[in-house]
């Protein structure tokens, strides 16, 4: 089994995807092109978990609907499952549109709120003509259970239920078709934490039962570190960092992820309390920094960043890292990182 | 709390409810607080728990058709119960003052934040509007806005969340408060602007010699910038102890499980994460005896049967349940 799936294309494979909208400056400006992506490529494996994470602006919910194409993709190639998606037709994307689903960070914005629970589930099935009227039934049922809804939840309406069984009726019609991949993005980011666990404790499971693969886009790293295999990190349109989770979460390498992780609250008093090591907040798209993206956030940055982007090269031990100096900084933890005058 | 502090906030049973006369829903069911200046003390909870109601509560400014009740509200040793909404007007943006989750919808959108500056400083200081711009100035200074004169000229939309929030930290202390109410006001921020704005409000609380309540649903944050925790639930304070001794030993199995599930995500190594069942209970509807029963491992059926009262376990700790009563 595990010789097969590594044999079948991955559920999605990115290359050098580039998103870019025009758009005016605030004011009365010029039109200006904003790369929302920059080049960025990305791979998720059959059955796997994925992280993608970064700030407000980096990118990373853009990256997610672009390959669906809900976000205009100017470059680059997406495939999922081995399949072209941004020269797809009409109906070629229908059909690959079933084999990779989407789940928002509020449920009940992307729910039908006049419709029943049990036909919000069912609709996929209607729409891609999956089955028949008693085979939609059952499969309904059952798309419930897997998510942990109770039976009479189907005759019920979204806002009769809590949030968190909310998300779980989206995560629902999201399997109907039976997709390879779900993109999710900050599925868990407005449930409390109580509900959090539980909500990430059905992904784990229908997870292992389906097999299906998460692109699991969080700006909680926390989060993501618990539930994706390998992680990447996006800054301004590009990733700086990627890796396997625990080795980018224990040893990050790229200044921005430490500067992430040493920004995460841990609910230990008794550790010291963090001095915020990133200055400043992430420019505006419309304003990328030339030469490295992070320079004029980054307490390390010397001439060389302020003039040559670093590409994203190998570390050697399965993690890449797009900085010029990243074997050149300190190697402490960087909670106790110092706070460093920059550019 | 440590001895010789001067007590800033003194609240002993905060209530507060909605509805007409006859059907009233209690919706905070009896909050004591007390605030020393230079201490933050924090009302942790999740959605629901009425920790933001209790904080605007403080602020007399809960939603209309709600009512407030208190045996004592002191701030600063003055009692804002016996005060008239004209004298309580005075009183809001002076000696207590607030700042919000999103500075979006706490300024006006349509009018430049340099004039919004000037409207609170010449009504909460009582100066000159030339005057008012100087100090604005000094205030975006004192909270590492560096450009002010820029800024000041600028709309709320021209500028990220996290300047706004810089800029609405500055406004909230510029009559130098004795008690500051900061209801999550990084949850809308990203990480590492988190971690600034808090480090922001940790030295100003200082400078400016106030007291905080820190209201937040993140317990991480809590850990990290709280004296002082007071756990919420449906309503009221299940347990409350100085912040290490709740992180350290907790005793109310809400508070208990909350911490595990938040200890068990940020651990790489957890398999399955051990979540509370259901959800709490609507506000106004806590059920019978403890709210937390339906939802708790421990819970017998003394539980549903009587409210348990906030009792002390530990010097400073008061847990309510009737667990630790034995």
């Amino acid at each position: 089994m595990q010789a097969r799936r590594d044999e079948l294309p991955p559920s999605v494979d990115v290359r050098d995807l580039v998103v870019q909208f025009r758009v005016r400056a605030p004011g009365v400006g010029p039109r200006v092109v904003v790369r929302a992506v920059d080049g960025v490529s990305l791979r998720v494996g059959r059955g796997a978990t994925v992280g993608l994470v970064g700030e407000s602006g980096s990118g990373k919910s853009t990256f997610g609907r672009a390959l669906l194409r809900l976000a205009p993709a100017s470059g680059g190639s997406v495939r999922i499952e081995g399949e072209d998606v941004l020269g797809a037709g009409h109906r070629e994307l229908r059909a690959l549109r079933q084999r990779a689903q989407m789940v928002f960070q509020n449920p009940i914005g992307s729910l039908n709120t006049r419709m029943r629970v049990g036909r919000i589930v069912r609709e996929p099935l209607d729409i891609q003509r999956i089955g028949d009227r008693v085979s939609r039934r059952a499969r309904v049922r059952e798309l419930l259970d897997q998510v942990g809804l109770p039976r009479d939840a189907e005759g019920r309406y979204p806002h009769e239920l809590s949030g968190g069984q909310q998300q779980r009726i989206a995560l629902a019609r999201a399997l109907a078709s039976a997709p390879s991949l779900i993109i999710c993005d900050e599925p868990v980011a407005a449930l409390d934490v109580s509900i959090q666990a539980q909500v990430l404790e059905v992904l784990k499971d229908v997870q292992r039962a389906t097999g299906v693969s998460y692109l699991f886009i969080s700006h909680d790293l926390n989060v993501v570190r618990h539930l994706a295999h390998e992680t990447y990190v996006m800054y301004l349109g590009g990733v700086v960092e990627h890796g396997p989770s625990a080795s980018v979460f224990a040893s990050p390498r790229h200044p921005y992820t430490r500067g992430l992780v040493a920004a995460t609250p841990v609910a230990d008093p008794e550790r010291a309390r963090r001095s915020p090591l990133l200055r400043g907040e992430i420019p505006s798209p419309m304003e990328v920094p030339p030469g490295c993206r992070f320079h004029t956030r980054c307490p390390f940055a010397e001439e060389r960043c302020r003039e040559e982007a670093p590409v994203l090269g190998e570390t050697g031990d399965g993690g890449r890292v797009a900085c010029h100096f990243w074997r050149e900084l300190p190697r402490e933890d960087p909670r106790a990182a110092p706070t460093r005058g920059g550019a | 709390m440590a001895a010789g502090t001067e007590t800033v906030l003194d609240v002993e049973n905060l209530r507060v409810s909605s509805g007409a006369r006859g059907e009233r829903r209690v919706l905070v069911r009896g909050v004591s607080l007390t605030v020393g200046r230079r201490r933050t003390v924090a009302l942790v909870g999740e959605s629901g728990s009425g920790k933001t109601l209790t904080g605007l509560a403080l602020m007399g400014l809960t939603p209309a058709g709600t009512a407030v009740a208190a045996e004592r509200l002191l701030v600063g040793g003055v009692d804002l119960t016996r005060m008239s909404e004209p004298e309580f007007a005075r009183v809001r943006g002076r000696r207590i003052a607030m700042v919000f989750q999103n500075p979006m919808e706490a300024l006006n959108p349509v009018l430049r934040v340099g004039h919004q500056f000037s409207q609170v400083l010449t009504r909460n200081l009582g100066v000159s509007r030339s005057d008012a711009r100087d100090r604005a100035r000094e205030l975006l200074d004192s909270v590492g806005v560096s450009d002010a004169r820029r800024r000041l000229g600028q709309y709320p939309f021209e500028m990220s969340g996290g300047m706004l929030q810089r800029m609405m930290i500055a406004l909230a202390l510029a009559a130098e408060p004795d008690l500051l109410v900061a209801d999550e006001p990084t949850t809308a921020l990203d990480t590492t602007l988190q971690a600034q704005v808090m480090a922001l409000l940790a030295e100003r609380r200082e400078d400016v010699g106030m007291g905080m309540v820190l209201v937040s649903h993140d317990l991480g944050l809590v850990a990290e910038y709280a004296d002082e925790v007071n756990v919420m639930y449906a309503g009221r304070v299940v347990e409350r102890a100085p912040t290490r001794e709740m992180f350290a030993s907790p005793v109310h199995p809400y508070t208990l499980a909350l911490l595990r599930t938040v200890r068990e995500i940020a651990s790489p190594g957890t398999d399955r994460l051990s979540s509370i069942p259901g959800s709490p209970p609507p506000l106004d509807d806590p059920g019978s005896g403890c709210a937390f029963a339906p939802r708790c491992s421990f819970a017998t059926a003394e539980c549903t049967a009587v409210v348990p009262e906030l009792k002390g376990v530990a010097e400073g700790h008061d847990v309510a349940c009737v667990r630790s009563e034995r």
